[in-house]
């Protein structure tokens, strides 16, 4: 019992204030999600439910409340804590994404998921927050020899690796969104270049051994590019379901249709011709109803919790590993965002990310409610 | 540089570069905007939106009296989805049911599903408004109901040639439903639905509705009653005469509105693929034929009109037996010296062709052209064809008198009865017509071919006046004395006259034979013109004696379809020049087989009080529906009259109103006649 007192850092009164303008951000995204979800959701509601969309609105909103419940906790136990226990949570989830990768249930085409009671857990969220938190770990406590090639790169690329090329091995761009947020996060903790440089390399090997192994995902990547590269990819006519060609073209057309201020709320036509409009398209759906305003005030958002969480809360983070757990929690958060807001406007491949706090499910809510948690602890523990 | 300052430099460097994307991200998708805007959004416009088409009711056709001959019933196609999850599990019991339902095997049904063509379609069509609910009932997915409009013609083969059909798509084929398609469709609506990316289809409540114009009514001139009794009677008549088919037209000669056709063989157009195609002729308006004596009319008026002979100018007609310029003409018996009158009334050959001899070929050409032959008459019924009337310049030598005595010539038994009509009406070249008026759903009328110019400038006049009172005596007595007596009544007096022709088959004049009646009445003032046709009859060849008959009989079952009387106030009919003439046809009458008493009456008649004839009816046994006395207490005189005259009792009415007491009593055994006091 004193125990688990003790991971509280001080008593709840002697806690600093948390950083406002993140935790607005936070409670305005689940808002504008509970928002575009209910609406969003009616096609598949209607397909799994009966056009019952109440079902859906509520199993969203507990979901957010989850989320909340996961900030407000995570911005009271001290990140410290967290960060000496980030190792067992690191190799816990590592053994878990095996265990997933064995038994777990097959949703989607992919083995991601195994369900714990109601929840369906992804320890591919596990360990992205845990790889985040001993990566700031390994970071600091490797400062003073962080040239070293044996004593720093080598450990540092086996966690990564280890964990990345777990999570990609069904989930290339979560996997490839992991990758590059602890690589920027070893940019900042002093990383040399050549570092950087060769593990890009790896990832670029990485990712082409990935390709070739599944024409599904080379067949993504050529609609994108819009050109045959590989030999084995998968023939799908252009304009069936399927055909990620025809995703983001629906998607373009709702981002077109939605003009400057857009349809209105609930008026979405497009979430009936894009699959998955609820998660993987929820920007699309946002710019649809809410226009280009709507759009670029979400943007705005991730923008302002990308200043917040560089300029504010890691400049001024008491230690260095407060830097650069918020610096890779904020890439992190930033990166989903941007990447989500990318694939509708089509400047990349459709990948099927979700917009943290916004779409609709379930780990991947409670983990970006976890990581903003996070940042709020270590913008509490700012010195004024 | 310490430490800290090389670690917060390198985060402004990754700040910069994250705080680049939105940039892109936001120039990408105001570029989207206005590079590709107006694209894309009519893109998601079309395929977010689709068209259903709302069909219109096709217009009913119904018959003078406003009975409904054609009307739609809902018909509902069931088409089937297999695929669909969850029909599979109650595969076998719903097509057990359905089965058992539209009356086929189930067997018969799953190799329907196995065989079927299309991944996802299997269709049932024609099914009724019970199964549809029935088969909704079972709620069984994939099942889908579609609703449409079979045309449905309520009394069957009745008037089927002139009503027609329609094929699958409710489009008009034949009769009616062809002439007047344009008028029956209607205009479909329309109405935009939003569609999503499975093709499903909802309402979009702020869509565009045009609701569909539905069909326009017709409102023929053909009365149901009549048209069946001519049906009946003519379906008699061909069977006991053993002809290959026949032929009947009614008008009106006042005003060329026809008032019954009937061809045997006929077909019902609910089912028209059951029957074979050629029955689904309309051989009234649509076959030629060389006409035979009662084309001599056309001769006659000519002659009479030239002046080149007159009713008691005396012909030698000899013994039955002429060779003119080559041609061998018969008469059926030897007539020796007789009037142009007799001449007439027997159907002498050999009188008609001497008569025409003095005058012009052109002279002959010119009335027939004037009476409407070799010319298509324009009833608004398709397929009518004009016949075939040569130009004088291609005239043999024998076609004068060929065409005097109805050969050498093609018409049609429509152009027979018009040109009878223009006689019968004083001398005017009608067009006959179908439809009376056409209405919309409302019951406005939008259209009264009465009232229409085309219809009425196309009247022209064939012959004078004074040639009509002239000729009318002669065929008043083709049927007293002359070669139809069969078509006497005692109700009327009838005009007309017989033709029996022989047959052209492939070029040659063979053994068969067309027998043809034309006339009307009453004489005094005619009010129907009626042509009967029979095509190869086997027990006489003659008109006189297989078709005059037929005429007869239809004429006197008709009897009470026409007005009823006025009971108390008989409107007195002024006499006129016309009855003088009948009078003395009458007084020429020979020796009538007739009683006294009729001989009696018809000099009655010939006073011309038309509403008496009226008065008495004949036993016209329509559709006598029971033994007993039906009630008539309470109607009003004349529905009272109509409800009785239909069933063949003849009705006697005494003072005004409504129907107080009759006699016998209702429910009493049935008499033939009926006495109704009225208060």
């Amino acid at each position: 019992m004193n125990g688990l007192l003790k991971i509280f850092p001080r008593h709840l009164r002697n806690l600093h204030p948390l950083d406002k303008y993140v935790l607005w951000i936070a409670l305005v995204l689940s808002a504008v999600g509970i928002m575009a979800v209910y609406s969003a959701i009616a096609f598949l509601a209607e397909v799994k439910a009966g056009g019952d969309t109440e079902l859906f609105l509520v199993r969203h909103s507990l979901r957010v409340g989850l989320a909340l419940i996961a900030l407000t906790v995570f911005s009271m136990v001290d990140y410290h804590h967290l960060a000496r226990w980030s190792r067992f949570f690191l190799i816990g989830s590592l053994l878990l994404l095996v265990f997933v990768r064995i038994f777990g249930v097959t949703y989607g085409g992919a083995t991601r998921a195994f369900h714990v009671g109601m929840l369906s857990v992804q320890p591919s969220d596990l360990a992205k927050i845990s790889l985040i938190l001993y990566i700031a770990v390994l970071l600091v406590r490797k400062q003073t020899y962080i040239q070293s090639f044996s004593r720093t790169f080598l450990p540092l690329s086996l966690w990564i690796f280890a964990t990345v090329g777990l999570i990609g091995l069904e989930d290339v761009s979560t996997a490839f969104l992991v990758l590059v947020s602890v690589m920027l996060m070893a940019f900042v903790g002093r990383f040399s270049l050549p570092y950087i440089g060769s593990m890009g390399a790896f990832a670029v090997i990485f990712a082409a051994l990935m390709l070739l192994g599944s024409p599904n995902r080379a067949q993504r990547l050529e609609s994108y590019f819009g050109v045959k590269i590989f030999p084995h990819s998968e023939e799908v006519e252009t304009f069936s379901v399927q055909a990620e060609g025809y995703q983001a073209r629906q998607a373009h057309i709702a981002l077109a249709m939605g003009g400057l201020t857009g349809r209105g709320p609930g008026k979405s036509v497009q979430r009936d011709f894009l699959p998955a409009p609820y998660n993987d398209f929820i920007f699309a759906i946002i710019t649809e109803e809410y226009g280009l305003l709507g759009g670029v005030a979400l943007l705005a958002l991730f923008v302002v919790l990308l200043f917040r969480g560089f300029l504010r809360i890691a400049r001024h983070a008491t230690d260095p590993l407060g830097l650069f757990i918020a610096v890779g929690c904020t890439v992190m958060l930033t990166l989903y965002g941007f990447v989500h807001a990318g694939v509708a406007v089509g400047l990349l491949p459709v990948t099927g990310l979700p917009l943290p706090l916004v779409s609709y499910g379930g780990t991947s809510m409670i983990s970006a409610g976890t990581l903003l948690g996070i940042l709020l602890n270590i913008s509490r523990q700012i010195e004024r | 540089m310490n430490v800290r300052d090389q670690i917060l430099s390198r985060m402004y460097v990754v700040l910069t570069a994250l705080a680049v994307l939105p940039f892109i991200i936001l120039g990408r998708l105001v570029w989207l905007q206005v590079d590709q805007g107006d694209d894309l959004r009519e893109a998601g416009l079309r395929q977010a939106q689709s068209q259903e088409l709302l069909l219109p009711k096709r217009g009913d056709i119904v018959d003078t009296a406003g009975r409904a001959l054609a009307v739609n019933s809902p018909k509902y196609d069931l088409a089937l989805d297999p695929t669909v999850p969850g029909f599979e599990a109650q595969k076998d019991d719903f097509l057990h049911r359905l089965a058992t339902l539209t009356g086929t095997s189930s067997t018969q049904l799953h190799r329907r599903i196995d065989r079927r063509k299309s991944e996802q379609f299997v269709r049932l069509v024609n099914l009724t408004p019970e199964q549809r609910t029935e088969i909704d009932s079972w709620n069984v997915p994939g099942v889908l109901l579609e609703e449409r409009f079979q045309r449905r013609y309520v009394y069957g083969q009745t008037a089927a040639h002139v009503l027609g059909h329609v094929d699958v798509d409710g489009i008009g084929r034949a009769g009616l439903e062809l002439e007047y398609d344009q008028y029956l469709q209607g205009e479909p609506g329309r109405r935009t639905l939003l569609r999503d990316r499975r093709g499903y289809r909802r309402i979009d409540a702020a869509g565009i509705v045009i609701p569909p114009k539905d069909g326009e009514t017709l409102v023929l001139t053909i009365d149901l009653i009549r048209q069946t009794i001519m049906e009946e009677e003519l379906a008699a008549g061909v069977a006991e005469a053993r002809a290959k088919r026949g032929s009947a037209i009614a008008v009106d000669p006042r005003s060329g509105a026809i008032l019954a056709i009937a061809n045997v063989p006929t077909f019902d157009p609910n089912v028209p693929l059951n029957a074979p195609v050629s029955s689904w002729r309309n051989s009234a308006i649509t076959d030629r034929l060389e006409p035979g004596s009662s084309f001599k009319l056309i001769g006659a008026s000519a002659a009479l009109e030239t002046g080149v002979t007159s009713m008691d100018r005396l012909v030698d007609t000899g013994d039955g037996e002429l060779v003119l310029d080559g041609r061998t003409l018969h008469d059926t018996h030897p007539h020796g010296e007789i009037s142009f009158s007799e001449v007439i009334s027997k159907s002498s050959n050999i009188g008609m062709a001497l008569t025409s001899e003095l005058m012009s070929a052109e002279h002959l050409y010119r009335y027939a052209r004037n009476y409407g032959f070799g010319q298509k008459t324009w009833i608004d019924l398709p397929g009518e064809v004009a016949g075939l009337l040569k130009r004088v310049n291609r005239w043999s030598r024998t076609t004068k008198a060929s065409l005097t005595i109805g050969y050498e010539v093609d018409v049609t038994p429509l152009q027979m009865v018009m040109a009878y009509s223009a006689l019968a009406n004083g001398g005017l070249l009608r067009q006959p017509y179908v439809v009376s008026e056409r209405r919309d759903v409302t019951g406005r009328v939008l259209w009264r071919a009465a009232d229409d110019p085309a219809r009425t400038d196309s009247i022209r006049r064939v012959l004078e006046p004074e040639t009509v009172q002239t000729l009318l005596p002669a065929l008043i007595n083709v049927v007293n004395i002359g070669t139809a007596t069969q078509a006497q009544t005692e109700e009327f007096t009838i005009a007309g006259k017989t033709g029996t022709a022989r047959k052209v088959v492939r070029g040659r004049y063979g053994s068969g034979y067309r027998a043809t009646f034309v006339g009307f009445y009453p004489a005094e003032d005619p009010q129907v013109t009626m042509i009967v046709v029979l095509d190869e009859p086997r027990t006489s060849i003659y008109g006189g004696q297989v078709a005059a008959p037929i005429f007869k009989r239809i004429s006197e079952r008709w009897i009470a379809t026409f007005d009823p009387p006025t009971p108390s106030t008989p409107a007195p009919v002024p006499p006129r020049p016309l009855d003088k003439l009948v009078q003395q046809a009458l007084a020429q009458r020979g020796p009538s087989k007739r009683s006294p008493a009729y001989t009696r009456l018809a000099s009655e008649r010939a006073t011309a009080v038309r509403t008496e004839s009226n008065a008495r009816m004949p036993s016209a046994s329509l559709i006598r529906t029971s033994e007993v006395m039906p009630d008539v207490i309470g109607l009003d005189a004349r529905t009272a009259w109509f409800r009785l005259a239909a069933d063949g009792f003849r009705v006697q009415l005494s003072g005004q109103g409504h129907v107080v007491a009759q006699s016998p009593e209702p429910g009493a055994r049935v008499d033939t006649k009926v006495v109704l006091q009225l208060q």
